[in-house]
C-alpha cells in the first residue's frame, strides 16, 4: 500500500517536475513567479485533446500541435506582457502574469465549456504487478518521458550555445547584454521552451486523470510553483526534485486524509517551506549585501 | 477652490460620497456605488500594506472573507448586532493578520507574495470542508440586516455605513503619511537595511502595518456581510485579492486618493459588460494587464505630451503668423 502510493507519488511528481522546470527557467531569466504558466500549459492539453477527440487526428500530431500553440502562447505573451515592463518592480509583473491568467481560463471556458472532458488513452492500457505494487502502461509512458525531456533540457542547457546564452542571462541580464548575447531573443527562447515543457505536462496530467477541464491550469500550476519554492527557484535540480517530492507528499496525504487535504497539504507545504528555508532546498542562499 | 480640493483629497471624497448617493435612485446603481464604497476600504486598507509599507499581499480578499464569515457566524448563532459584530470581524481578521505576519514577514517580495497566496488558499479550503461551522460551498443564508432600534438600515443607508469607515481609513492613512511611524513604515519600503540600521525595528512596524490592514479587510467584511445577507466562499476569491491589488497599483500606491480612484474605475468598468458573464472576467484581466503596462510605460505621459507638442507646435505657428 505505501510503495504503491510512493509509485504514484513519483508519477504524478515527474508531471509537477516538468511543469516547474517551466517555472524556475522563466524565473532564472526574469525573476518573478509567471503565475499564468499553469493555464499556458493548459491551453495545451485542450488542444491536444479537440485534435484527438473532435478531428480524430493521431495522437503524436495532435500533440506536437499543442506544443506548438503553448509556445506560441508563451512568446506572445512575453513580447506583449513581459516586454514592457521588465523594468518595472516586480509586483507589476505578478499583476499581469495574473490577467493573463483570467484571460486565458476564461477564454478557454468560452470556447470549449466549463464542464470537464474526457481525454482519450494515447494507446491501450495494459496492467501488470511487480511484487503486488500495481502499474499500468500509461504510467511507465509518462516516466520515461519525462525522464528523457530532463535529459535533453539538461544537454540543451549545458552543452549547447543558447543554453550557455540562457545560463549567462540568468546569471546577469546586464552583463550577458554585453558580452554579444541578444538578451530579447533568448528570453523568448526561454518562455518558448518552457511553455512546451508544461504543455507536455499537461498533456500527460490529462491523459494520467483521463480528464481535464479549465480550471486544470491554476490547480496545477499551483502545484507546480510549490514544486519550485521547494526546491529553490532558478535551480534546475531543485524543480525536478521538488516536484517529485511534491507528487510523493500529495500521494500520501491523499492516503492519510482524503481527497480535498491534497489540495491544503501543498500550500501547507508551500508556507512551512517559505518560513523555515525560503530559498528552497537548492536555491542559493538569498543574502542582500 | 480647486486649490482647497486638490490639497484636501478626503474633503474630495466626503462630497463625492455625500452628494452622489441622494442623486440615484435606481438599486442597481445603489449596489454598484455600494460595491465601490467596500473595494475603495479593501484597496485603501490594502494601501497600507502594499503602498507605504511595501508588502505584497495577494489574500486580501481572505480576510474581507474572515471578516464576513465572523459576522455570519455571530449574527446566526450569537445573534449579534451588525455594529458589534463590526469589531469582533474587524479584530478575528487581525489576529488572522498576526498569526499570518509574524512568522512570515521576514520574507521579502515575490516571497511573501507566495506565502500569502498559500494562506489565502489553505483558508478557502478550510472554508469549502469545515461544514459544521460555514456550511460548506453552500455558504450562510439568512444573516440579519442592519437594525437599530426599530430602524433598519436601507440600501442607500449602507453606502453611508460603509463610507464612515472608507474615510476612517483614509484619515488614519494621511495621519500615517505624516507621522514618525508612517515615515518608518516608508523607510522600510524603499530600503529594509537601511531602515534597520537606522534603528527602525522592521519586523515589528511590518506586522503594524499588516494587522491594520487586515482589520479594516476584516470590518468591510461585517459590512458586506449584513449588507447582502448571504456569505459563500465564492465571494472572496483569488481573483478578488487580486483585483484590490490592482486598484491599488492603478490609482496610485502610498497616496490617499489613489486606491479610492482605483477601486471606482474597477469596479464600475466591468459593470457595463455585466450582460456577458464570463467576457467580464477576460474583461478584468485584460485591463489588469492592460492598464499595468499603460502606467508603467508612461504611457499616458507620453500621449499627453505628444498631443501638447502637437497643440504647442501649432500654437507657435499661431504666434508667428499673428505676429507677422
Amino acid at each position: 500500500m505505501f510503495l504503491q502510493q510512493i509509485v504514484n507519488g513519483v508519477t504524478l511528481g515527474t508531471i509537477y517536475s516538468l511543469l516547474a522546470l517551466g517555472f524556475s527557467l522563466i524565473f532564472g531569466v526574469l525573476s518573478f513567479i509567471n503565475f499564468a504558466h499553469g493555464e499556458v500549459a493548459m491551453i495545451g492539453a485542450y488542444i491536444a485533446w479537440y485534435l484527438v477527440s473532435r478531428l480524430s487526428l493521431g495522437f503524436l500530431p495532435a500533440c506536437l500541435a499543442a506544443i506548438l500553440t503553448s509556445v506560441a502562447t508563451g512568446v506572445i505573451m512575453e513580447r506583449v506582457g513581459y516586454k514592457p515592463i521588465r523594468h518595472s518592480p516586480r509586483l507589476c509583473a505578478v499583476i499581469v502574469s495574473l490577467g493573463f491568467s483570467f484571460i486565458i481560463s476564461t477564454g478557454v471556458q468560452l470556447i470549449w465549456g466549463t464542464e470537464p472532458q474526457r481525454m482519450s488513452e494515447f494507446s491501450d492500457v495494459s496492467i501488470f504487478s511487480i511484487g503486488g505494487i500495481i502499474f499500468n502502461s500509461t504510467q511507465i509512458w509518462i516516466l520515461i518521458l519525462a525522464i528523457l525531456m530532463m535529459i535533453a533540457l539538461q544537454i540543451l542547457l549545458r552543452k549547447t550555445r543558447v543554453g550557455m546564452a540562457m545560463r549567462a542571462v540568468a546569471l546577469d541580464r546586464n552583463t550577458a547584454g554585453l558580452m554579444g548575447v541578444n538578451t530579447n531573443s533568448i528570453i523568448s527562447f526561454t518562455f518558448a521552451v518552457g511553455s512546451g515543457l508544461g504543455a507536455v505536462s499537461a498533456i500527460m496530467m490529462a491523459t494520467y486523470y483521463g480528464a481535464l477541464y479549465p480550471t486544470m491550469g491554476g490547480v496545477v500550476g499551483m502545484k507546480g510553483f510549490t514544486a519550485v519554492v521547494l526546491g529553490g527557484p532558478g535551480s534546475i535540480p531543485g524543480a525536478m526534485v521538488g516536484g517529485v517530492a511534491m507528487g510523493v507528499i500529495e500521494s500520501l496525504a491523499g492516503a492519510v486524509f482524503n481527497a480535498q487535504a491534497r489540495d491544503a497539504v501543498s500550500f501547507i507545504v508551500l508556507i512551512i517551506v517559505l518560513m523555515v528555508k525560503p530559498s528552497g532546498l537548492f536555491g542559493k542562499e538569498l543574502v542582500k549585501e | 477652490m480647486k486649490n482647497l480640493l486638490c490639497k484636501n483629497p478626503i474633503v474630495l471624497m466626503a462630497i463625492l460620497w455625500i452628494v452622489v448617493p441622494i442623486f440615484i435612485h435606481s438599486n442597481y446603481f445603489i449596489h454598484i456605488m455600494f460595491m465601490t464604497t467596500i473595494y475603495a476600504i479593501l484597496a485603501s486598507s490594502l494601501n497600507i500594506a502594499v503602498g507605504i509599507t511595501g508588502l505584497p499581499n495577494l489574500s486580501h480578499a481572505t480576510f474581507f472573507g474572515i471578516g464576513a464569515y465572523v459576522a455570519a457566524i455571530g449574527s446566526l448563532n450569537f445573534n449579534l448586532p451588525f455594529y458589534v459584530t463590526l469589531f469582533i470581524g474587524g479584530f478575528i481578521a487581525m489576529v488572522f493578520g498576526v498569526i499570518l505576519g509574524i512568522p512570515t514577514l521576514r520574507l521579502k517580495g515575490f516571497y511573501l507574495a507566495l506565502v500569502t497566496i498559500g494562506f489565502g488558499q489553505v483558508i478557502r479550503i478550510v472554508e469549502l470542508n469545515w461544514m459544521s461551522v460555514t456550511n460548506g460551498p453552500m455558504g450562510l443564508p439568512g444573516i440579519s440586516g442592519a437594525v437599530i432600534g426599530s430602524y433598519e438600515l436601507s440600501p442607500k443607508a449602507f453606502i453611508y455605513y460603509g463610507f464612515v469607515i472608507l474615510l476612517i481609513v483614509s484619515i488614519i492613512t494621511k495621519r500615517l503619511l505624516k507621522s514618525k511611524i508612517g515615515r518608518a513604515l516608508m523607510a522600510i519600503k524603499n530600503d529594509e537595511v537601511v531602515a534597520n540600521a537606522l534603528g527602525v525595528d522592521v519586523t515589528k512596524f511590518k506586522v503594524f502595518a499588516f494587522i491594520i490592514s487586515s482589520f479594516f479587510a476584516g470590518m468591510a467584511g461585517t459590512v458586506y456581510a449584513h449588507y447582502v445577507t448571504f456569505v459563500s466562499p465564492d465571494s472572496f476569491t483569488a481573483a478578488d485579492s487580486t483585483t484590490v491589488l490592482c486598484m491599488v497599483i492603478l490609482g496610485g500606491m502610498g497616496t490617499i486618493l489613489g486606491p479610492v480612484i482605483g477601486a471606482i474605475v474597477l469596479t464600475i468598468a466591468p459593470e457595463a459588460l455585466r450582460f456577458a458573464d464570463l467576457y467580464r472576467v477576460v474583461f478584468i484581466g485584460m485591463v489588469m494587464v492592460v492598464s499595468i503596462i499603460f502606467k508603467e510605460c508612461n504611457c499616458a505621459e507620453v500621449i499627453i505630451s505628444k498631443t501638447k507638442n502637437l497643440f504647442s507646435r501649432q500654437s507657435n505657428r499661431d504666434e508667428v503668423s499673428l505676429h507677422d
